[in-house]
């Protein structure tokens, strides 16, 4: 005991610190000789690293950017994930072609910058559109004035028939004083283009009607006429070459027209989890899921888990009126019916602070029952010998509590808390799910917008966000489950 | 203390929650300006109809625009916006606890009820809960018998692969969101494999008309709500299995039993005779508790199943910011919460003679 005598603040609050440790190592220990204990350490070490990725590499502005429908412009649209190929689904691939210079330039009248991507088509299927996306524009300026840009795309199939896709004079705004325009330019096809493009080359004028709305599957396909005004598109395979040329007056001198352009052939599936039906790729809103999920659910687990432990204890503890009025309040709030109750304060609630209340509201409402089960620990534990023991030391009221009864109760406290996180996380997804808008992207969020627009049947957007629910309780679950055989030995199977 | 105290005690607290539950639901709406804003825009909307009808009969301009703010003005006291919203929700919150529920002014509560409009919010909800008793306290129901004739039986196998693979499931469906396995049920059996309607909300027909033709009516309902049914009890007969298997376990261990196996009597007739008898309170809270709460409908459920009963009724009610069916409906789900609490209560002194506090 030679480290007690010198008796500082920083020596003890290292020794706690050091006994917090030991337990925590034992804890952690023990969890893991339980088969459930042991899965579900792993899936909350899983959560928390996902999390933490999620955090550092998404940006900070994501909530807003996942609402704007310009931002998915170049994706597809309710594309499965790219790896249904290999299991011989027939879906365009998506490709994307970035150039940070062009491939060649010619002057002449104008200046021409040039770019070539290639596409296979190696499947059954048509892209769903050809987007090129111009990053820092470079301002063209002749005598001072803002000159236009003609862009120009064409797309050369394998049966060596060229079809200009794309002919626009972009006009920029005339007091542009930078010499970059720094908002990315994005570009789709032009359907009507494309349509008037193949009726002359291929179709040589014959009589059939095309409608623009396909004209992606005409300029992927080979076309037969059929009963004079008809046309039977089956798709063409082979490769296609995408040019892009950027025309600017030959008296500028400017040798790299943007910063980075892109060509992207929209196909019909994307990254590892698919698009939803505005184009946006679920993957990401899912790895932004995990820490607003983890966030909500341990926020308001700690919160009530907290609440529940002190009001327990000082009911039992002071007994009498204290006891009485807390006992009663319990009662009145254990016999809310919730659910009701908070659909009602989230309706009413600015969308902004819905998720707030919606964790204010479960906080409030959640800790009654942990309450009960500590005040009645507490009333046994205040009879022992060594509280009265410190009584008679002359500990007060507030460091009994906190120095010999508390810590007693803290591993049920623990098992409760973990027990309640997904009560959080699920209540969130279900009033998202039942139409209560809050703005975050969240993996309720992801199924509501599924469910809104009706389409059960796109599986990559129904079944991995509520595969996470389920995962993120399965994991406190079993987590609760291991703490519970260790604290309360009566549930031990060995 | 004795028995009397108890209850009388329990009694008042369970009141104090009812009234409570529809004083603040009315302070919720009332305070926030929640029923002004619904009102001002009725309002509005009666007033530009008298405006138009006023121009049609060729009264000069400024008399239309005199006579519009006389209406409204009119308007506004009938609707109480003149005073403050305590004075509003004064007789609307005694009104609604002596049972007056008043008429619902939305037309999509008449629609979920199934008649036409308007609907009295009693009637609505006399038409809703039924439906809610055949899916949601008809699964709980099957859940109930199942768990306490399995339950006991895995209590006594515990640490076997069977008791393991219950408990597993437990865990399982425990983690699973009920509303979202019922949308993959819809999808997969409903839209894929046909075997169950795609529309729940026609059920409404031949719950309606059931007393009319009931064998008939009876096999459609059937035909409609077996996907709900099955839903829910695939969900919740895991965590059925665990309570009722915790509590068992519990049981097993105490005094008596050891003894009742001291003296060899046989494993079904300590099970029947004596683990059941003392496992039974609790197993009956929980049977009571769930069922109760189980006419609350679980409105997300309910919701992802179109099924018109109580749930999508409160829903409906609260989208089209019907005030006196949320009130009216928010005081008849604590009430029946509130009696079956009650009922425990009592039975709980009743089955268990140990409890005497």
């Amino acid at each position: 005991m030679s480290s007690s005598s010198r008796s500082g603040a920083p020596a003890l609050t290292e020794k706690k610190l050091k006994s917090i440790g030991r337990t925590l190592k034992i804890w952690i220990k023990e969890i893991l000789s339980y088969g459930t204990g042991k899965v579900g350490l792993v899936l909350l070490c899983a959560f928390v690293a996902i999390s933490i990725v999620a955090l550092v590499t998404l940006p900070p502005d994501y909530r807003y950017m996942w609402n704007n429908p310009k931002y998915w412009q170049d994706y597809p649209q309710l594309a499965p994930p790219e790896w249904v190929r290999a299991l011989g689904y027939q879906n365009a691939k998506h490709e994307v072609t970035t150039f940070d210079s062009p491939t060649s330039i010619k002057t002449g009248n104008f200046k021409i910058f040039k770019y070539v991507a290639y596409y296979d088509l190696d499947v059954r299927d048509y892209p769903q559109d050809i987007v090129v996306k111009l990053q820092g524009v470079k301002v063209p300026r002749v005598n001072n004035v803002v000159a236009p840009i003609i862009i120009k795309a064409y797309v050369e199939r394998p049966d060596r028939v060229t079809i200009k896709v794309l002919d626009q004079t972009l006009y920029l705004p005339p007091n542009t004083t930078v010499a970059y325009v720094t908002e990315p330019l994005m570009l789709s096809a032009d359907r009507n283009l494309i349509v008037s493009e193949i009726s002359a080359k291929i179709l040589k004028g014959a009589g059939a009607t095309l409608n623009p709305v396909l004209a992606m599957n005409y300029l992927f396909s080979k076309l037969e006429t059929v009963n004079v005004t008809g046309v039977k598109a089956t798709p063409l395979e082979g490769h296609y070459k995408i040019t892009l040329e950027l025309y600017y007056p030959s008296i500028v001198k400017i040798s790299n027209p943007a910063k980075k352009a892109l060509i992207v052939v929209v196909g019909d599936c994307y990254g590892y989890m698919g698009t939803d039906n505005r184009g946006r790729d679920i993957a990401q809103a899912l790895l932004y899921g995990f820490p607003v999920a983890l966030a909500i659910g341990f926020i308001t687990a700690i919160a009530s888990t907290l609440i529940g432990l002190f009001v327990g204890a000082i009911s039992a503890y002071y007994g009498g009126l204290v006891d009485e009025f807390l006992q009663r309040l319990i009662d009145v709030i254990g016999n809310i019916p919730l659910l009701p109750f908070l659909i009602l304060l989230v309706d009413i609630t600015p969308v902004d602070l819905r998720l707030q209340v919606i964790m204010l509201v479960l906080i409030v409402f959640s800790w009654g029952g942990l309450a009960i089960v500590v005040r009645s620990m507490t009333l046994s534990i205040k009879e022992e010998a060594y509280v009265e023991a410190a009584r008679a030391i002359g500990a007060g009221n507030a460091r009994i509590l906190l120095r010999h009864i508390i810590p007693q109760i803290v591993p049920y406290a623990v098992a409760s808390l973990v027990f309640s996180v997904p009560s959080a996380i699920l209540s969130e997804a279900g009033l998202s799910v039942l139409g209560l808008e809050h703005g975050w992207p969240t993996w309720g969020k992801v199924l509501a917008a599924a469910r809104m627009s009706g389409r059960y049947d796109a599986w990559w957007w129904v079944i991995p966000p509520g595969v996470l629910l389920a995962l993120a309780s399965l994991t406190f679950v079993l987590l609760g489950m291991a703490i519970e055989t260790i604290v309360e030995p009566r549930l031990r199977t060995r | 203390m004795g028995v009397g105290t108890v209850l009388a005690r329990r009694a008042i607290a369970l009141a104090v929650a009812l009234v409570l539950v529809v004083v603040l639901t009315a302070v919720i709406m009332g305070a926030t300006g929640y029923d002004k804003t619904i009102w001002q825009a009725l309002i509005h909307e009666q007033a530009r109809a008298y405006q138009m009808s006023l121009m049609q009969s060729h009264i000069p301009p400024e008399k239309v625009r005199e006579l519009v703010a006389a209406y409204k003005e009119k308007l506004a006291k009938i609707y109480g916006l003149d005073k403050p919203w305590y004075q509003r929700f004064g007789p609307l919150v005694i009104n609604t606890l002596t049972f007056n529920l008043g008429i619902s002014e939305s037309y999509d509560v008449a629609d979920v009820a199934g008649v036409p409009y308007p609907v009295r919010v009693g009637d609505a909800i006399m038409l809703c809960l039924p439906r809610t008793i055949i899916m949601i306290t008809v699964a709980q129901a099957i859940c109930a018998v199942i768990a306490l004739y399995v339950g006991p039986l895995i209590a006594y196998r515990r640490g076997t692969l069977i008791d393991r693979v219950i408990v597993s499931y437990a865990a399982l469906t425990n983690a699973i969101p009920v509303w979202w396995l019922g949308m993959l049920l819809i999808y997969l059996l409903s839209y894929r494999a046909g075997i169950f309607p795609t529309d729940f909300r026609s059920v409404i027909a031949y719950i309606n008309a059931f007393w009319k033709d009931p064998a008939t009516n009876f096999v459609n309902i059937l035909y409609y709500a077996s996907l709900p049914i099955i839903t829910i009890v695939i969900v919740f007969l895991g965590s059925w299995f665990y309570t009722v298997r915790a509590m068992v376990l519990r049981i097993v261990k105490e005094d008596f039993v050891m003894v009742a196996k001291a003296k060899g009597l046989p494993e079904k007739y300590i099970v029947s005779k004596h683990v059941l008898r003392a496992a039974a309170p609790p197993v009956v809270t929980n049977v009571i508790l769930s069922l109760a709460s189980s006419l609350g409908g679980y409105i997300i459920t309910e919701s992802v199943f179109n099924w018109p009963g109580m749930g999508t009724l409160y829903w409906v009610a609260i989208r089209s910011a019907d005030i006196p069916t949320i009130l009216g409906l928010t005081y008849m789900l604590t009430l029946v919460y509130i009696i079956a609490r009650f009922i425990l209560e009592v039975l709980y002194i009743l089955l268990d003679p140990r409890v005497r506090y």
